[in-house]
């Protein structure tokens, strides 16, 4: 259940600029869970902008570039090709 | 501006929604467009949960304003149409406010 906070998507005060001019609170972007670990469908994974890494198996793409998983299962970051990297998710082994 | 990229598989099953980023109309506290979208995309995913019982993964960061939600199985007809009602809800405040403030998109996975 959400609380149904009526600003979630505004800009938030307190994001003002620095000294320098740019937006102090630079979005905090990188990997969100790591490579092997355990993710639920919906968690956020990746955050980027651009695609450094694209989306791979049972890996869903936000508007922002966000990666975000589409499965429960295993996080993995794979190379693809020379310079390519994705991140897919594989289902985790259910026991026989 | 807020961006809403819902996912529909080839056939016509929706998959997953992100909605992110902050809407700009105004500053916190007074940005009603963020206030329209905020009530439409929450309330989705709480009658998704608490009315329908749907199995959906979500995850939301309030501060960099973004959402996640994962239907885990092929959505019910009464799931899917509330996803046509949140596009609906949608795609009216972009038309009323501007497509600086929302856009969104349905892509076919």
């Amino acid at each position: 259940m959400l609380q149904l906070n009526l600003q979630f998507f505004a800009h938030k005060k307190g994001m003002g600029s620095t000294k320098n001019g740019r937006d102090s609170n630079a979005k905090r972007l990188g990997a969100k869970k790591a490579d092997g670990q355990m993710v639920k469908a919906g968690n956020i994974l990746y955050r980027q902008r651009g695609t450094s890494i694209h989306p791979g198996h049972n890996v869903g793409l936000g508007g922002d570039d966000t990666l975000y998983a589409l499965v429960d299962g295993v996080l993995k970051f794979e190379r693809v090709g020379k310079s390519k990297k994705r991140a897919s998710v594989y289902p985790a082994q259910t026991e026989a | 501006m807020t961006r809403a990229v819902i996912e529909r598989t080839g056939d016509g099953h929706y998959r997953s929604f992100f909605v992110s980023g902050h809407a700009g109309y105004a500053e916190e506290g007074e940005d009603i467009v963020c206030a329209g979208i905020s009530a439409i995309v929450i309330n989705t995913i709480n009658c998704l949960e608490d009315l329908l019982h749907e199995p959906i993964g979500y995850e939301y960061d309030e501060e960099s304003g973004d959402i996640s939600c994962v239907f885990k199985k092929v959505p019910s007809q009464k799931a899917s149409f509330l996803i046509d009602t949140m596009i609906h809800g949608l795609e009216w405040i972009r038309l009323t406010y501007g497509e600086e403030y929302l856009s969104y998109e349905i892509k076919e996975v």
